[in-house]
């Protein structure tokens, strides 16, 4: 897109205010905790602002920023890889911290997940996209969406019923 | 466990099940829920996808966005402080400051003179090679060299020439 500066400037801030919350969802899902989420929310932020001219069309812009999100996140969990294991510091918010509202023993059985599965549940249930919707953000075709998905709900389901019935003996 | 006979009410839920696990979305006719409820076979199976795929989907909804305003904020500011020296510079240019229009006279100078200094190379090269040419065929078509050629031309602006010599004593 040819915009001035300043039309540019706005155009972006209503693209990425709007698209915040999905966003952070989407990297609380991937990351499994705010500060993470938080961090790669912001560096998706500023590449896409950085590359904005790009974007062709302004109807793309919810699929480019969320793949840009998701790179980002990529990136965050690769930089987190080299310090700590992925999927064991979830965070359990203390009180007064962050709610207690959020499922975080969902949110840990997604960071269990391999990437792509994990990908494809966050984009499904949080950012709530349909097969076609998440296989053009992620550039595969709808059968290979489908059967990550199956694969990936497959394992969680095993995973929380195993807990469950932990939780009951 | 004895697989489900095909075509049996516990195999429609199974492909029922395995479909939802791989679109996300479980709506399981009316007369198979039924046989579900009741089933001890497929039923276990069938309670925990639909718990799994209704936790999801309020995962999501139940995330605290607190961190996101925080976040939105960041990032707008960092786009307005990179943004500033952009457009200064731009303003600096198309306002024509002396120090812009200076820089822009010396650029321009340097681009023509180079120029100039290409286009008279590529002449002289194009005329002695020319030249050289035609000494080479009058060579061959009247035996004489290029180099008496050459002296022929040059002996009215030669001093050691020495019939003149003589004429001047």
């Amino acid at each position: 897109m040819l915009l001035s500066e300043t039309a540019r400037r706005e155009a972006f801030t209503t693209l990425f205010s709007q698209m915040s919350p999905r966003l952070y969802r989407t990297a609380l899902g991937m990351l499994g905790n705010p500060h993470d989420a938080s961090d790669a929310l912001q560096e998706a932020g500023l590449k896409a602002y950085r590359y904005f001219d790009k974007l062709q069309q302004e109807e793309a812009g919810p699929a480019w920023l969320t793949r840009i999100l998701i790179n980002a996140c990529y990136d965050q969990g690769r930089r987190r890889s080299r310090t700590t294991p992925i999927g064991l510091e979830v965070e359990q918010e203390e009180a007064g911290g962050l709610p207690a509202e959020t499922d975080w023993e969902l949110v840990q059985a997604l960071q269990t997940l391999p990437e792509e599965q994990r990908t494809t549940v966050v984009l499904r249930f949080f950012q709530d996209l349909t097969v076609p919707q998440i296989a053009a953000v992620m550039n595969v075709p709808d059968g290979t969406v489908k059967s990550r998905l199956h694969a990936a709900l497959s394992r969680m389901r095993g995973q929380l019923m195993q807990s469950r019935r932990e939780g009951v003996q | 466990m004895k697989p489900h006979a095909v075509g049996s009410a516990c195999h429609r839920v199974q492909m029922e099940l395995d479909e939802a696990l791989a679109t996300g979305t479980l709506a399981l006719p009316a007369e198979l829920a039924l046989h579900a409820d009741g089933c001890p076979r497929c039923g276990p199976e069938y309670r925990d996808t639909e718990a799994l795929l209704s936790r999801l989907r309020g995962a999501a909804a139940g995330i605290e966005l607190g961190p996101v305003p925080q976040a939105v904020d960041k990032v707008l500011d960092q786009i307005t402080r990179e943004a500033a020296p952009r457009v200064f510079s731009m303003v600096e240019a198309s306002a024509g400051s002396p120090g812009a229009q200076h820089r822009q006279k010396q650029v321009r100078t340097r681009w023509i003179l180079g120029q100039v200094a290409a286009v008279a190379a590529v002449l002289l090269i194009a005329v002695g090679g020319i030249g050289y040419a035609i000494l080479k065929v009058n060579e061959a078509v009247s035996g004489v060299s290029p180099g008496d050629v050459l002296a022929k031309f040059a002996s009215p602006f030669r001093f050691t020439d020495t019939a003149k010599i003589e004429k001047a004593k």
